[in-house]
């Protein structure tokens, strides 16, 4: 009976650990070695023109979850799409202060890599068959060829059919490097309708894809396009008008994310679920929506001026500008959950494992790293050149321009929002206390409050504001006696410029730093208790509802 | 020879710190049922796996396969096979001691079993097998209880209880492929709602990690004032109290200095009113027991001893009940499954452990419930654990105020009770003074200002696992977890008709499991905002749970200094406690 026992119990014990075995959602593939993985990106600079290419992997499902809507043709069977894998080439081109997108649907079958569909813009090009990229078992002085048609649309609608003639030959690169490396130069032949025949080299290195190279390139170069990182807001709610976008005029867009969106007054920003792409909308248009792939899970995101900035499963921070042009990259030693934020000039974030790393905003370079004793529990809040960070252990941590320890407040609870006062004063608001803490650490003021789980707070000249889901609560903030209160059933806030936005079930409104109204609007983007975020820019606010209705304030 | 008797002190301080309780408190699997022996060895390649997985947790996440497991909150996939195993063979150990135990612990561990599994079929978009199979399953083991009743412990029970547990908690496992194809990974889904009544089972466990360091610095203390006694003559003695009384009063006046007095005067006030209250909650108990002749001796070290039960049968009494409106969710989410509208009751009964008043209340209450047992134990001269409960009863009156009526001017604070206990010793340094010192006052003494040094300095244990690990939290929770699991072994030698050893052994590895399986998967997500957050637990611990020790030690070591209640006794017999003799004959022998 033992014995059965012990093979009983170690059989189940062994059922359950295959049962929960790791299952990656991104698709397993043999197509060919020279595949690069997902989020690899090349960077190629041929005089003043940059070529970033972005790969992304994933299934159909997912892909067609991201967009665009094109992409449903990639499949010569859309009904297979749930079982087959994608690997996306999103290439962005900046020449000339301009930026062009395109998307290279590339599926990955038993027998290699075959090329579905190009998409540039509204313009699409549909491979029928799709030509033969690369064989599952390419080696030098392999060719291969391909023929069939090309069907075209614009937008959803066919405009020509063309024939096509595809070939290629794979040879060893002239390039010693790359020949050492096990590369290969992929020598193509492309004739579609009537056209000259198009003749192009491409070297395809093991785990990178087609990689940066030849005279004059430089890759890896960061920062092709130096984005603004923002100025103050300036929000006169008195005459602002909402101008509402259907996010959903595209069926079956999909806008899946987990996240809250981010922002400017041009552009909405979105970190898709399932795929990982940031879609930014040009004010909310879907269909001028460009991808960018930061690569796996987007964890967090946001937005400083026009760049978007974005915390990885990869246990990377990657900036984006608001056009969608990747700018840098950076390793961290964990994943990073909370926001970064932006503190003089740095990009500062907190990972999972208590490390706060500051990098340069606008180069991704690391200013500094420093470790804590305890896990961070709030997103990093600028104050001045010091950076303010909430941990665990219910204490303050204030790191000055270098990452050092300047001093540390031992909080009554530990604190859900900081804000920066006046004389580098800092505020915070734990689960019942609010507290006033001085730059030396010494907690000058501690107050009760009547509200828990505060979701923003906010100091003013005058006034800390402070927002729970039941009330949103003025505090004097050298006393911190209250001022005022307003109950209601707040999903979120916003506030600068002197002026608070607030969301409850039936309307939108805006309050003076007097607690006064100064203007509502009627939303329903709260009606069903969750999915109402405001996304603050430099000129009002905006906000998604869970039907895809993106109303814009300004 | 000065080398040697050095390191027969080093030795004597070990010995009663260390080797004493782990001596005490082993496990002795030589008397158990072979498939207790069996589960045992599992449980401990399981435990060993787990912890792996704890240190190696930043390796882990940062490798790249993360599993959405919450908001924000991400399971390295490599981890899952772990956390499954973990999850299901520790519902086994407990179901299996459920068997045996009294009734109302049955329903709560079925209550537990029943709300995982409730939770995750719901979570299975399939409406045939995975769904009536788990539930078939949970109906089964409720029928296998009542087959059950009378019947001694056998190996059939494990196999049986095994393959039902795991058709309850992992068949919802296998409804994952679908989902995953769209890009959601919905095992890590399940494993989050199996967790969440995990955790609730593995509280009490983590509660009592978290008062470890306190208990490690009170035996610490404790033998400061033991192995200095019998090493040290009277001006020696004298000379480590003077230093270590001024270094008290320094480190009481920094613990103030710097802030305003309406930050600190509501903690005095109230931990004062705690103390007083404490006190007077415990006098009626001392006054019962005075009259037993072979009454417990007031010694701080026998006072540890009682606090291991104490401190857990507090934990649990106080937390275990959440398991049952917690439940309700489960069932909130079955029938949200079936599309059966439920109550609306159901919703509010479950939001009750959230509501503000409900940790003071329950705390009180479990103090309270533990009163009546305590009344009958110090009539039989058993007073120390009546005074823990109340010196933990006093600072929860006070808590509960403050959650009433948070304007008022009250509040508890280590700080606060370090500087009362401060005062209480410089007062007991001038009655010893003025009474004439002689060795045990000497020694207790020197125990109260060395528990109330090392006290200060209890997270210095931590350090060394912080290192390691990366957060202190963590490490404080795993020390204490290893340290109970060491010390509180003897638990398990008992054996009663109602309360069989087979049944305290498998509650004792499922104690093990269920709170190494929640320490890993919180070091693992790094949930720092959320309910899988096990730092506040620490504190809760260290804070609530731990502080009844610390001053009743200390003011029971100095109500030994200024009364001396064992002057009429030889030095030798009264110098020691049992254990304390034990270690310190080992010691004198080296």
């Amino acid at each position: 009976m033992l014995v059965l026992a012990l093979v009983v119990l170690v059989g189940l014990v062994a059922a359950t650990a295959v049962l929960a075995r790791p299952k990656d959602a991104l698709p397993r593939t043999n197509a060919t070695a020279l595949l690069p993985p997902d989020g690899h990106r090349e960077v190629e600079r041929v005089d003043d023109v940059v070529t970033v290419r972005e790969y992304a992997l994933s299934s159909g499902g997912p892909m067609m979850s991201s967009g665009p809507m094109q992409l449903f043709f990639a499949l010569d069977d859309p009904e297979k799409l749930l079982e087959s894998s994608f690997l996306r080439l999103l290439e962005t081109t900046v020449s000339g202060g301009e930026v062009t997108h395109s998307v290279t649907a590339l599926e990955l079958g038993a027998n290699g890599v075959r090329r579905s569909l190009d998409v540039a813009g509204q313009r699409m090009r549909q491979w029928v068959p799709a030509p033969l990229v690369l064989p599952t078992d390419v080696a030098a002085g392999a060719s291969w060829r391909s023929s069939g048609s090309v069907n075209e649309f614009d937008g959803f609608e066919a405009v020509g059919s063309m024939p096509y003639d595809f070939s290629a030959s794979a040879a060893v690169p002239t390039d010693t490097a790359h020949a050492a490396d096990g590369c290969l130069d992929i020598t193509r032949t492309e004739r579609v309708g009537d056209a000259d025949a198009n003749n192009s080299t491409e070297t395809w290195c093991p785990g990178r894809g087609v990689v940066a190279g030849g005279p004059g390139t430089v890759a890896d170069s960061p920062n092709p396009t130096d984005p603004g990182l923002g100025v103050p807001a300036s929000w006169k709610p008195q005459s602002w008008a909402p101008e509402v976008v259907d996010l959903n005029k595209t069926p079956p867009m999909v806008w899946a994310s987990a996240l809250p969106q981010v922002g400017t007054d041009e552009a909405l920003v979105v970190a898709h679920r399932t795929t990982g792409d940031l879609l930014i909308a040009p004010g909310g248009d879907v269909d001028r929506a460009v991808r960018a792939h930061p690569g796996g899970a987007i964890l967090a995101i946001a937005s400083f001026g026009d760049l978007v900035v974005t915390a990885t499963s990869r246990a990377t921070v990657v900036a984006h500008d608001i056009r969608g042009v990747w700018q840098w990259e950076a390793g961290l030693t964990d994943v990073a959950t909370l926001p970064p934020a932006l503190v003089d000039g740095r990009v500062v974030v907190a990972d999972g494992s208590g490390n706060v790393t500051a990098l340069d905003a606008r180069t991704g370079e690391r200013v500094w790293s420093t470790s804590l004793a305890d896990q961070v529990v709030s997103t990093p809040v600028g104050c001045g050149a010091t950076t303010l960070v909430g941990t665990t252990g219910a204490e303050l941590v204030i790191l000055d321009e270098a990452g050092q320890e300047r001093a540390t407040a031992s909080l009554s609870d530990r604190s859900e929002a900081f804000s920066c006062g006046g004389r580098g004063e800092a505020y915070s608001a734990g689960l019942s206390w609010l507290e006033r803490i001085a730059p030396d650490g010494t907690v000058l003021v501690r107050r009760h409050m009547h509200d828990a789980i505060i979701h923003d707070l906010h100091a003013f000249d005058g006034v800390v504001v402070t927002a729970s889901g039941r009330a949103i609560t003025a505090y004097d903030d050298q006393t911190l006696e209250r001022l005022w209160r307003l109950d209601g059933d707040f999903f979120d806030t916003a506030m600068a410029d002197a002026s608070i936005i607030a969301i409850d079930t039936e309307r939108i409104l805006a309050l003076d730093l007097q607690g006064r109204e100064v203007a509502s609007w009627p939303s329903d983007a709260a009606r069903d208790g969750f999915g109402a975020h405001l996304i603050p820019t430099a000129t009002g606010v905006g906000i998604v509802a869970p039907d895809q209705q993106y109303t814009r304030l300004r | 020879m000065r080398v040697r008797q050095q390191a027969g002190a080093v030795a004597a301080f070990v010995g009663h710190v260390l080797v004493a309780p782990v001596r005490d408190g082993r496990l002795r699997p030589a008397q158990w049922h072979p498939a207790l022996r069996l589960l045992a060895a599992l449980t401990l390649v399981a435990v060993l796996a787990a912890l792996a997985h704890i240190i190696a947790a930043e390796e882990m996440r940062g490798a790249g396969a993360l599993v959405p497991v919450g908001p924000d909150m991400y399971l390295p996939s490599a981890a899952m096979p772990m956390t499954s195993i973990g999850i299901f063979l520790a519902m086994t150990l407990l179901q299996t001691a459920a068997l045996h135990l009294s009734v109302p612990l049955r329903v709560v561990s079925l209550v537990a079993l029943a709300a995982a599994t409730t939770g995750t079929v719901s979570q299975t978009s399939d409406d045939g097998w995975l769904l009536w199979v788990p539930l078939g399953s949970l109906l089964a083991l409720v029928v296998f209880h009542l087959v059950r009743i009378g019947r001694r412990f056998s190996t059939v029970e494990v196999l049986v209880v095994a393959v039902l547990v795991f058709c309850c908690t992992q068949l919802g496992m296998v409804d994952a492929d679908e989902a995953l194809r769209l890009g959601f990974e919905t095992r890590g889904m399940v494993l989050t709602t199996q967790m969440q009544f995990v955790w609730m089972l593995a509280v009490p466990a983590l509660l009592a990690a978290g008062t470890a360091l306190t208990q490690v610095a009170v035996t610490s203390g404790e033998a400061v004032g033991t192995v200095a006694s019998r090493r040290l003559g009277p001006l020696g003695m004298q000379a480590l109290i003077g230093v270590l009384v001024l270094w008290r009063c320094w480190v009481s006046v920094m613990d103030f200095a710097g802030t305003t007095t309406d930050l600190w005067l509501p903690d005095l006030f109230g931990t004062l009113l705690a103390l007083a209250l404490a006190a007077a909650l415990a006098a009626p108990f001392v006054v019962r027991a005075r009259k037993v002749p072979d009454r417990e001796r007031a010694e701080t070290g026998a006072l540890a001893d009682s606090f291991g039960g104490v401190s857990y049968l507090l934990a649990a009494l106080a937390t275990l009940w959440m398991v049952l409106p917690q439940s309700l969710l489960g069932v909130q989410a079955l029938l949200l499954k079936l599309e059966v509208e439920g109550p609306h009751w159901l919703w509010d009964l479950a939001e009750i452990p959230n509501q503000a008043l409900a940790p003071s209340v329950s705390r009180l209450v479990a103090g309270a419930l533990c009163l009546l047992p305590a009344w009958r134990l110090a009539g039989r001269g058993k007073w120390l654990g009546a005074v823990l409960v109340a010196s933990f009863m006093g600072p929860q009156v006070v808590f509960l105020l403050t959650t009433l009526s948070p304007e008022a001017p009250l509040g508890f604070s280590g700080e606060a009770l370090g500087l009362w206990l401060q005062l209480a010793l410089l007062a007991t340094v001038a009655v010893v003074a003025a009474r004439g010192a002689n060795q045990r006052r000497l020694a207790a003494l020197l125990a109260a200002a060395a528990i109330l040094t090392l006290h200060d300095f209890r997270h210095v244990l931590e350090n060394p696992l912080a290192a390691v690990i990366g957060f202190s939290a963590l490490a404080a929770i795993l020390f204490g977890v290893t340290w109970r699991v060491l010390t509180d072994g003897e638990f398990t030698h008992g054996d009663s008709r109602s309360f069989p050893q087979g049944t305290r052994v498998l509650l004792y590895l499922a104690n093990i499991l269920f709170v190494t399986t929640v320490v890993m998967f919180s070091a693992l997500t790094r949930d720092a905002t959320g309910f899988f957050d096990i730092s506040p637990w620490e504190e809760l611990g260290d804070d609530v749970f731990a502080y009844p020790l610390y001053f009743t030690a200390v003011l029971v070591a100095l109500f030994v200094a200024a009364v001396d209640p064992r002057r009429d006794e030889t030095p030798q017999s009264s110098a020691m406690t049992s254990s304390v003799r034990s270690s310190s004959e080992s010691s004198t022998r080296v």
